[in-house]
């Protein structure tokens, strides 16, 4: 499952989910919605901001319902500083620490009987740079392959206030659920694939595909690269090309399952030799 | 080792030849393709039916020759520029010193839109010219518009005639000029009417949702639709890219086909064979435009004081009558 996401849609069921708020309060209506679904569930929640502990855990208490499970230490309250390892002593993230912590955070949970691991995060102080935001992109990416194989799942959140549009739409394009507008297109985890594409891939955001397809690469690719197509509402012949590019630089070919019929008709025009399409049985 | 007129040539000889009635036609081809025969040359024959049977009938060896139908042939520039090319390539890999080709290029005569294939007349000197290839182009001067024959003098250095002469051509002009100097085209009948989409500064997404909007339930079929969905696309990422602001779309549903021009503040693709050269995976430019080359049922390019225009055509294209050219 997977979607553009309305605003009076419910988060409740998303696994890896990006939220883009202008205000503060905005915020506070998600997390308690995506929080309170969680410990409904039996996950246990990690409250994750930027500013003092104590300050988020009064905010947090101050949600209807919360204060209860605060209280009892059912809910956890991090720093964005304690949550994320970060490269040296900067404030740029630590992409693969920060998964193995996002790993091994959900193997306590599960041990000490929790169905899951949640986390509920305004990650805004972690992709303020440009150079913050390529690593927390990285980060984003693995942790969401992680969310398809583990119990773990985040709302991701960023102030697009203080980011702009443009910064957010790098981060909220890696996951399967974003508000609508906030990403163009969408690459995700998906089972049985490297990632899945959705959306639309064009002129408008053909360096940000670029730069995102780059955050994808993995180390040991096998002989074929394969993507599931079936959300894509059009990629261009660039974007296209850049995908079986891609996929040569890996010395993978590329394979498209799901392939709407647009993606065959490029391939074909453009006669493209390392890329084959896979039409959904 | 050529041979003919062409003996001691290299390269490509584009010819066209100019014939009123069908003895005439048969004195110009068959020589030509009888000396094709006899030198053990390879030679093609892509032609309508009517020409290919007067031809099979008057040639020394007509089992010598490749038949090829010129109705299908010539469906769309580009991807007849693509086929010749690859036809080509397999000649010269299997030993061909020449290739001979009597080639029927369609025309408003023969009920087919002209214009982009004015422009292949043009592009061809370029496009084959890597090629030991001797092409001979017949026009029909009963049927033939005189717009058409004029572009056709412009874009043959040589003219064959009846008498067995293979000479050069007074009125050839340079390809690349050609193409640059080919301004006004012919405006659909439709673009008299208001259009539909009438949109500023479109993004791709903007121009995509508005064709398919306009188009939906009209008379394209789905897949044609999509096409023209790409194709528009296709050309206005172009325009927004390339080209300066203001970026125009405008767009004509008709009973039979669908009409979008866009039209930019530019002077258009700086290379003049843009759109009809095969583009590679590789290649950086031209893509965009060639794409719509082969996805369009007809496209013209016009560039003037305002700007530059492509116009799309989805559907039948309009055919003006050999009166009105």
């Amino acid at each position: 499952m997977n979607g553009a996401i309305d605003p009076v849609e419910s988060l409740a069921a998303c696994g890896h989910v990006c939220w883009s708020y202008k205000d503060r309060a905005g915020f506070r209506v998600r997390a308690l919605e995506y929080a309170a679904s969680g410990i409904a569930a039996g996950q246990w929640i990690e409250y994750v901001g930027s500013g003092s502990v104590e300050g988020l855990r009064t905010e947090l208490a101050g949600l209807d319902g919360m204060a209860e499970h605060v209280e009892a230490g059912r809910v956890g309250v991090s720093s964005v500083a304690d949550f994320y390892p970060v490269v040296g002593h900067s404030d740029v993230v630590d992409p693969v620490a920060a998964v193995a912590a996002r790993v091994a955070g959900t193997e306590k949970a599960l041990a000490a009987g929790y169905t899951g691991f949640r986390a509920v995060v305004d990650a805004t102080a972690m992709a303020r740079s440009a150079e913050q935001r390529a690593a927390f992109a990285r980060y984003e990416y693995l942790l969401d392959q992680k969310t398809s194989v583990l119990p773990v799942t985040a709302l991701c959140a960023y102030d697009v206030s203080a980011l702009g549009g443009a910064a957010v739409a790098e981060l909220a394009c890696l996951h399967p659920f974003t508000r609508s507008g906030s990403a163009s297109f969408r690459l995700y985890a998906d089972e049985g694939v490297e990632f899945a594409l959705a959306g639309e891939i064009d002129l408008v955001c053909r360096e940000l595909f670029n730069a995102t397809l780059a955050h994808t690469v993995t180390l040991s690719p096998g002989p074929e690269l394969v993507i599931d197509g079936g959300g894509l509402d059009i990629i261009d012949p660039r974007g296209l090309l850049t995908l079986v590019e891609h996929g040569r630089r890996a010395g993978a070919t590329l394979v498209i399952r799901n392939g709407p019929r647009f993606v065959r008709r490029l391939v074909e025009l453009l006669d493209l030799q390392d890329v084959r399409v896979e039409v959904s049985t | 080792m050529t041979t003919g007129t062409e003996a001691g040539h290299r390269g490509y000889r584009h010819e066209t030849a100019f014939y009123g009635w069908d003895e005439e036609y048969l004195s110009i081809v068959v020589p030509f393709l009888n000396g094709a025969t006899q030198a053990g040359e390879p030679a093609v024959v892509a032609v309508r039916g009517v020409n290919a049977k007067l031809i099979h009938g008057a040639v020394q060896d007509p089992s010598s020759l490749s038949f090829i139908d010129a109705d299908l042939h010539y469906g769309r520039p580009s991807s007849t520029i693509k086929a010749y090319r690859d036809l080509l390539t397999g000649h010269v890999a299997n030993g061909a010193e020449q290739i001979r080709l009597i080639g029927e290029v369609p025309h408003p005569g023969v009920g087919r839109a002209w214009d982009w294939w004015a422009r292949y007349e043009a592009a061809i000197n370029h496009a084959y010219d890597d090629f030991p290839l001797w092409c001979v182009c017949p026009y029909d001067t009963r049927i033939t518009p005189g717009g058409v024959l004029a572009d056709v003098a412009r874009t043959h250095p040589f003219v064959a005639t009846a008498d067995g002469s293979h000479a050069m051509s007074g009125r050839f002009e340079d390809p690349a000029r050609f193409l640059r100097d080919r301004t006004a085209t012919d405006a659909d009948p439709l673009e008299a009417g208001p259009p539909a989409i009438d949109l500023v500064d479109p993004t791709p997404g903007a121009a995509r949702r508005a064709v398919r909007d306009v188009g939906r339930g009209g008379a394209l079929g789905a897949d044609e639709l999509d096409d023209l969905v790409m194709a528009v696309n296709e050309a206005v990422t172009n325009a927004l890219r390339h080209g300066r602001p203001p970026v125009h779309l405008r767009v004509w549903p008709g009973p039979d086909r669908v009409v979008a021009a866009i039209t930019d503040g530019g002077s258009g693709p700086a290379d003049p064979f843009a759109g009809l050269l095969p583009a590679t995976a590789t290649s950086a430019g031209g893509l965009g435009l060639w794409l719509t080359h082969e996805i369009c049922s007809h496209i013209t390019l016009d560039s003037s004081d305002e700007g530059f225009t492509i116009r799309l055509v989805a559907g039948k294209p309009c055919v003006p009558s050999s009166t009105d050219l």
